[in-house]
């Protein structure tokens, strides 16, 4: 009988490994998007740099079932923002390092959410602010929400999330590439 | 007893169920240079893809008798974008195969992906793949569909678990980071396509 509660114990402790992994993750990379950069491109004569972003939040790891997923560049989600801004405007040709028309902004809002089942939500939200040679022209909060299928096993629902996170903040560029009063506060 | 009987089969299907684990193998931009004193080909060219390709989901091999999925054609798209602008002057995506537009764009070349890819792993007790392989070929076709060249180039990569532990994905995109740069001098070595 005592044999069979340690079987029953380990049986349970290897479970609990495989959906509870507790590992340190790091976010990919950011991915530019295909549709973002024909949007900048489309945009005519817009030639910005990127400022600083910050935000309370931008250290903040986030939470995949007791994993930590933390960001790639010097673990700030606000580098995070600003890398993806620089990569696309690259892409697109309209980086200008030494321009007097800059974009900043703050981070608000940063998390991924992996249920057991259904799907996955994600959430990011930041302000952003166009200045040009030190006025501001456009300050404005975007959000963008995300969603995926999850899985009940971890070493399944914990990788997808962590995947998904270069998705959301492509889709929080997007939001901002559509507003014509950004595009306009550029030019 | 009768819990341990409950149990047992579904935590052997769990450790033994050879999970398909997703993974994503898009490299990092940033990693994509030039190729140092190498000057661009000018030509406009045309970057396409079949959108059946870009949704194929590959399954390879990872550790302990598991897999991975993912998706290659779409996970490396903006890698292989990127690539070719850092050979050619001006590059062009586009989304079907239309003569008009081609012609309206003064397209010089289509250049299309083919990707094979493999991995393994020489861990019995985890996932991710510890090496993995990919051959990229690059077809290149005139607008009128004559093939021109077919230049073809193996990438390597692999992660030791301190290193993939916190990036599941890591030899994957090694692999496809050094084919883009391995495929971005043999493009600029083919003479078909710098007359």
């Amino acid at each position: 009988m005592q044999s069979a509660h340690r079987h029953v114990a380990l049986l349970l402790l290897s479970c609990a490994t495989i959906f509870s992994t507790g590992c340190s993750l790091v976010a990919p990379k950011y991915t530019a998007s295909f549709t973002n950069i024909q949007e900048l491109k489309n945009a005519g004569d817009i030639q910005p740099k990127v400022g600083t972003f910050t935000g309370e939040i931008a250290k903040k790891s986030i939470n995949l079932r007791g994993s930590s997923l933390s960001s790639p560049y010097n673990g700030s989600y606000a580098n995070y923002l600003s890398e993806a801004l620089v990569q696309e405007l690259t892409l697109a040709g309209k980086l200008k390092p030494n321009s007097n028309i800059e974009i900043s902004g703050q981070l608000l809002q940063n998390n991924l959410l992996t249920g057991l089942t259904g799907l996955g939500q994600g959430v990011i939200q930041a302000q952003f602010v166009v200045k040009k040679d030190g006025v501001v022209k456009y300050n404005q909060v975007k959000t963008a929400n995300t969603n995926w299928p999850t899985s009940f096993v971890g070493a399944v629902a914990i990788p997808r999330a962590q995947q998904e996170y270069p998705n959301l903040v492509q889709a929080l560029l997007l939001q901002l590439y559509t507003d014509k009063s950004f595009l306009n506060a550029l030019k | 007893m009768n819990a341990l009987k409950l149990l047992a089969p579904l935590a052997i299907g769990i450790i033994l169920g050879g999970c398909a684990h997703p993974i994503v193998i898009s490299p990092d931009i940033n990693k994509i240079t030039p190729v140092p004193g190498s000057t661009t080909i000018k030509k406009n060219v045309a970057y396409y893809v079949d959108p059946a390709l870009s949704t194929k989901i590959v399954k390879t091999g990872g550790g302990g008798g598991d897999f991975v999925q993912y998706t290659p054609y779409k996970d490396t798209e903006m890698g292989f974008y990127k690539m070719l602008t850092n050979v050619f002057s001006n590059v062009t995506r586009i989304t079907s195969l239309d003569k008009d537009q081609m012609s309206k764009d003064s397209i010089s070349y289509i250049i299309s992906p083919d990707l094979v890819t493999n991995s393994s792993s020489s861990s019995a007790l985890t996932w991710p793949p510890t090496q993995f392989d990919v051959t990229l070929t690059s077809k290149i076709t005139d607008p009128a569909g004559n093939v021109i060249a077919q230049p073809s180039v193996s990438g390597s990569g692999s992660a030791s678990f301190s290193e993939f532990k916190s990036d599941f994905s890591l030899s994957g995109k090694r692999a496809v980071e050094d084919a883009l740069q391995k495929m971005q001098q043999k493009l600029l070595a083919t003479p078909e396509i710098n007359k």
